[in-house]
């Protein structure tokens, strides 16, 4: 399959360093203490924060700081043909890498000996799945209102005939790998790398670096629907 | 700039399992996307290749204009597009996805035409503009959707040229597209109307393609004329298939009789036959159809005649119906007659084709006998072809040229393909025309590089960069050089051997770094593999890399620095191999010898400079080698090659002579396969899912039943339980009448073994990777990376595995690597073959060239003592007053009256060329001795001379 065609654009019509389309939703639900919902193209995921309450769990407990637990699971026909289950080791891996990633955003110590809960739902998946529950989780967390050293921005690149690509959709992915990345956008960090299928060393830096733009594009998006959401807020709050 | 709006496209896809799955795909409309006009002050974008018109060129369209193409005309007009004069044609993308989809080669052309910047095509992304994207609307086709697109993207270019005074005409076949065309107030043409109204219309009418009712089943049934039953849509055979009631396979025409084909089909152990040109139903060789297999009482067997359409289609005029019916009836009892009387095969008859596989055919043209008529047959080369009607106006030049046709169309009330012709390869008998029809027809791509290729080159002079050398391996001081036959110009290997402090030996080879100036993913990466060989006929190579690479900055030339990549071992004087290591080095050979000279150097004693004592010491080691090999059960086969030794200047066989075998050729050989087998070892344990192998399978049992027959007639026992055994009774098997017995026993050994076949490691199981013919336990390819594109990927891998290059995807996909393969594999089997027929032709002119130079006015037969080692028998449509043979199978002997003749026996036969039928010149040869009445010819000789002993591969009796 031609990822690029030779006129320079993708099956999609997109350039090789164009996101696809971006959407984001604060506060659908009443129940969780921060949820959100964000699709990145055909990727589609809801997420919602529990927390920072008790630890179920004492063995579990720290006495300085926070503990994260996260859980993906996702609906039968997200992504087309119907999955038998909706957590598998696939999904557990994820919701590892999930927490891990928040360890590093989270201040922590502001909620010792208390627990944070995230759980997410792919709706549909196409490729990037992991960043956008990444993006996903952030907006909760702020929704939530859980204190976060910085946005946490997630996107993924890929490597094509030696060209670098962005924002991989799942039949981009089919041909070479995916590398996920999250980055702390506002003091330019990297707190979590990830990569499916192989890669060269000499080719990473390119892909990270056009992966390392695209997190910027993303934060821009989300911080934009974020401000939106409590300019909104605060109007509604004034006026009742 | 950029994306406008967001739009999906759904559609549904049935999975492995059989669900049916929906899938949602974005599709991105954009407001970037630009025309591709030169001076255009709107669009930004970068290749421009539309040019500003300003010349009327045409009689019925009144303004210089763009021509804007659908799929349909870029599918089935590609030999006109191809033209000169069409130039400044716009094809949207819509237009070229149908074309790959169809069509690769095609698609290849297109692509080609498109990178030739004498040519300005364009490819308009319309799919992704915001005003030429074409939502599939409710109840409408894909087919209808992309239509209206392309409409679109007409009417669009129309008014967005109007600024700079430009004009666009769209070319359709399609009646109903044509109209709506019309309808927006296009200017739209038939492909035919629009070439006619050309102002050199003479000159491009010939290329048209005959405008085709896409498979002819909408032809008016008339019951008068002859006509085939339909053929299926494939939707139908989709769901006849499924429920069992049909068959799929490839259609494999027969090379005696046209009119009978075999197609493999799963469930049938035999090949199910397929007789008449009735039941075959306009398949042709190679396509793959849909059969229906007939009840177990209307099943045939295969015909015995050989039956030559060249014979059959005598010289009628091919206007007249009543002549075709009458043509056809005889064909039908012909066929009906040679029926053969052996064993019962299925038969069935085609319903369906689901891929055709035309492309190009070489042939001659056979003039109308009516003199005023543009409609003549064209006769292709390729015997398994049905003639094709073309139509053509210049029939008379073409009389004595071998020309090229694309078939077009079969419609149902014709007896042949439709087509048209494609161009003039050359005269007959000319020795660069010859060479090209064996290329052609052989399928190996043989153009000149492209621009994009030749782009893709090192800039001369080309310099070793201080960069270079801090990457590789200094090993200008040692003493190498390159062992190859004479006049070698592409030399892929070089040797050294030094005698360690230790007492043991380290000998290294050396080959071209091709993979240094190859890169993945450039045009010169994808041209090379398409090739995948370099292709060697007698008088001419064609290239698998330019020449700049193949004949200079990658062949290891004497007194020169080059890139080489090495693999070096420590050897003990036991040939025990202590360790090897792959580098990519800088070498300075010391000279280029060729076998001979080397042979020289070893063989005197003089001689003891360190260059020959390398040589010296390489030979010592690859005879202890050899030993090693050969014990562990290599097989010693000889494929008795003739060599014709040309004159380069008059370019006449000054000699035909067995090749002679050197020390030294064994000695390269030896090394060669150790560097191979080394570079398998290697990169199979660092990529044992993909690394590119080349595996040579045991031979089933019976196919050696002829060689143990023939053996058994001169009383030899061969065990052919495993390689071991059947390589020592190989060597045991001796004749004392016959000095030239043990060498024909492994010609014919030659013929039992199968092909060796590269593969993917990932594929396989381990003990499957064995190559039989060296007892090797796994083998590939490494040492002529100029002239084989296999080899390119063995350096790749093992340049990443010892760091000095990156991986790419597609080299670690195991998926693409089997791709690979299957295409290499294809492509060396096509140039063999082709190298083959090369050999027949050179063969067949120089017997020509001996005969007239010797001043025989009539082609007067040679004679030359033969050993009859395998004769084939091959009934031919005869007089039948010659005497019988009687072919008897158990003793492998043939009888005729009194004389019987065996294996190996000693015939002396006359050699002469039959040319007959220009297309398929042959060897002819006739029995002398022992005579037979009424068979053999007179010797025309006195006995007593003393002939040329020559061994040939084949020899044909005609009974
Ligand atoms: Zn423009």
């Amino acid at each position: 399959m031609e990822v690029v065609s030779p006129e320079g654009l993708r099956q999609d019509g997109r350039t090789v360093s164009c996101l696809r389309k971006i959407s984001c939703r604060l506060g659908l639900y009443d129940q969780p203490n921060g949820s959100s919902y964000i699709e990145m193209g055909n990727t589609k995921i809801l997420a919602a924060v529990y927390g920072p309450h008790e630890v179920k769990n004492l063995k579990k407990q720290q006495l300085d700081e926070v503990i994260i637990q996260c859980e993906v699971s996702r609906i039968a026909a997200s992504q087309g043909e119907r999955v038998k289950r909706p957590r598998d080791q696939r999904t557990r891996a994820m919701s590892q890498q999930i927490a891990s990633v928040f360890e590093g955003a989270i201040r922590k110590s502001k909620y010792p000996g208390s627990q944070i809960d995230i759980y997410i739902q792919v709706l549909q998946s196409d490729g990037g799945v992991l960043s956008a529950c990444i993006n996903a989780s952030t907006l909760a967390l702020i929704h939530a209102g859980v204190e976060l050293k910085d946005y946490v921005a997630s996107c993924t690149a890929s490597i094509c005939r030696g060209e670098p690509i962005l924002d991989v959709s799942y039949v981009e992915t089919q041909s070479s790998c995916e590398l996920t990345i999250a980055v702390l956008p506002n003091k330019e960090t990297i707190c979590s790398l990830h990569i499916s299928n192989t890669l060269h060393q000499t080719q990473l830096d390119e892909v990270l670096k056009i992966a390392m733009d695209g997190c910027q594009s993303v934060y821009k998006e989300m911080h934009a629907v974020v401000r939106e959401y409590m300019r909104n807020q605060h109007a509604i709050m004034t006026h009742v | 700039m950029g994306i406008l709006e967001r739009k999906l496209k759904t559609f549904y896809r049935k999975t492995k399992k059989g669900n049916i799955i929906k899938i949602v795909r974005e599709h991105y409309l954009r407001d970037d996307v630009w025309c591709g006009l030169q001076a255009c002050t709107v669009c930004e974008g970068d290749i421009r290749p539309l040019q500003i018109l300003s010349e009327v060129k045409s009689n019925i369209i009144p303004f210089p204009h763009h021509i804007l193409i659908d799929s349909n005309v870029a599918i089935h007009q590609i030999d006109l597009l191809c033209q000169d004069s069409i130039r400044n044609v716009i094809i949207p993308q819509t237009v070229i996805q149908e074309v790959k989809h169809h069509s690769l080669p095609v698609y290849k052309r297109l692509r080609d035409l498109i990178d030739d910047s004498s040519k300005h095509f364009y490819v308009f992304c319309n799919e992704h503009h915001g005003d030429c994207f074409a939502e599939r609307e409710k109840g409408e086709t894909v087919n209808d959707c992309n239509d209206r697109s392309i409409r679109l993207t007409c009417w669009w270019y129309k008014q967005h040229f109007q600024l700079f005074k430009q004009n666009v005409v769209i070319l359709t076949n399609d009646m109903a597209n044509k109209k709506k065309a019309e309808d927006l107030e296009l200017d739209a043409f038939t492909v035919l109307e629009y070439v006619k109204g050309l102002k050199n219309a003479h000159e491009l009418l010939d290329f048209v393609a005959v405008a085709d009712d896409t498979d002819g089943n909408d032809a008016p049934d008339v019951s008068q004329k002859f006509m085939y039953s339909p053929h299926w849509s494939i939707t139908d055979i989709r769901t006849a298939l499924k429920k069992g009631k049909i068959k799929q396979g490839v259609l494999k025409t027969s090379t005696k009789n046209y009119l009978e084909a075999n197609v493999m089909v799963e469930g049938f152990d035999k090949s199910v036959l397929i007789q008449g040109r009735e039941n075959l139903n306009r398949a042709l060789h190679d396509d793959h159809v849909a059969i229906e297999i007939f009840p177990k009482e209307k099943w045939s067997s295969p015909s015995t005649l050989v039956i030559d359409q060249q014979k059959e289609e005598e010289e009628k005029a091919i206007d007249d119906d009543e002549e075709e019916k009458a043509a056809i009836a005889q064909e039908k009892a012909m066929l009906a007659s040679s029926v053969g009387e052996g064993e019962k095969q299925p038969t069935g008859r085609v319903i369906g084709i689901a891929k055709r596989k035309w492309r190009q055919y070489c042939g001659i043209l056979k003039k109308n006998v009516i003199a005023e008529s543009n409609r003549h047959l064209f006769v292709p080369a390729d015997k398994r072809i049905p003639f094709i009607r073309i139509e053509t106006r210049q029939a008379e030049a073409l009389q004595s040229k071998r020309i090229l046709v694309a078939i077009d169309s079969w419609p149902r009330d014709s007896k042949n393909p439709k087509g048209h012709f494609v161009r003039v390869i050359g005269e007959i008998g000319d020795k660069e025309t010859e060479n090209e029809v064996i290329l052609l027809e052989h399928d190996c791509p043989h153009t000149k590089f492209s621009e994009a290729v030749l782009k893709c080159l090192p800039k001369m002079p080309w310099v070793i960069t201080p960069k270079d050398e801090a990457e590789r391996k200094d090993l200008r001081d040692l003493n190498i050089c390159s062992v190859d036959p004479i006049g070698c110009t592409d030399i892929d290997d070089a040797l050294h051997c030094r005698l360690l402090p230790n007492g043991n030996y380290e000998v290294g080879v050396h080959i071209a770094d091709v993979s240094h100036f190859i890169r993945p993913h450039t045009a010169i990466d994808q041209e090379a593999q398409n090739r995948s060989t370099t292709v060697y006929l007698t008088n001419r190579r064609i290239d698998m890399v330019p020449d700049l690479l193949s004949s200079n900055l990658c062949s290891l030339r004497g007194e020169v620095d080059r890139f080489a990549f090495s693999v070096i071992w420590e050897i003990t004087p036991e040939t025990e191999i202590l360790s090897s290591r792959f580098y990519k080095t800088i070498i300075r050979s010391r000279g280029e010898l060729s076998y001979e000279q080397a042979q020289q150097k070893i063989d005197d004693p003089s001689m003891n400079d360190d260059l020959t004592n390398s040589l010296r010491n390489l030979n010592m080691l690859a005879k202890k080698l050899k030993k090693k090999r050969l014990s562990d059960g290599a097989l010693v086969l000889a494929s008795m090659e003739v060599k014709f030794h040309v004159d380069p200047d008059t370019d006449t066989v000054v000699d035909i002579v067995a090749k002679q075998h050197l020390e030294t050729m064994s000695m390269v050989e030896e090394f060669m396969l150790l560097a191979n087998v080394t570079a398998a070892e290697t990169t199979v344990k660092e990529f044992p899912d993909c690394a590119m192998l080349r595996r040579h399978p045991a031979p089933p049992p019976s196919n050696f039943e002829p060689l143990l027959l023939a053996a058994e007639s001169q009383n030899i026992k061969i065990d052919v339980t495993s390689n071991k055994t059947l390589a020592d009774s190989l060597e045991n098997a001796e004749s004392d009448k016959n000095p030239f017995f043990n060498n024909m026993l492994r010609i014919m050994t030659t013929r039992c073994m199968m092909q060796a076949v590269y593969f993917c490691s990932g594929t396989l199981e381990k003990q499957e990777f064995y190559h039989y013919g060296l007892a090797t336990p796994c083998y590939t390819h490494f040492t002529s990376p100029i002239r084989r594109y296999a080899d390119i990927i063995v350096h790749r891998l093992l340049a990443a595995i010892i760091e000095k290059d990156t991986t790419y995807p597609e080299l670690l996909d195991p998926k693409k690597c089997s791709e690979y393969s299957q295409h290499i594999n294809y492509r060396h089997k096509m140039a063999q073959y082709a190298g083959r027929a090369s050999g027949v032709i050179t063969a067949i002119t120089n017997i020509l060239r001996i005969l007239i130079k010797r001043r025989k006015k009539v082609k007067k037969p040679e004679e030359w003592v033969l050993q009859a080692q395998n004769m084939e028998f091959e009934e031919e449509k005869t007089e039948d007053n010659l005497p019988k043979f009687q072919f008897n199978e158990k003793d492998l002997c043939v009888r005729c009256k009194d004389v019987e003749l065996r294996p190996f026996d000693e015939v002396r036969i006359q050699v002469c060329v039959d040319s007959s039928d220009i297309q398929h010149e042959k060897v002819v040869t006739r029995l002398v001795f022992p005579y037979i009445e009424g068979f053999s010819v007179k010797s025309l000789k006195a006995s007593s001379r003393r002939y040329p002993r020559i061994a040939t591969q084949k020899q044909k009796i005609k009974v």
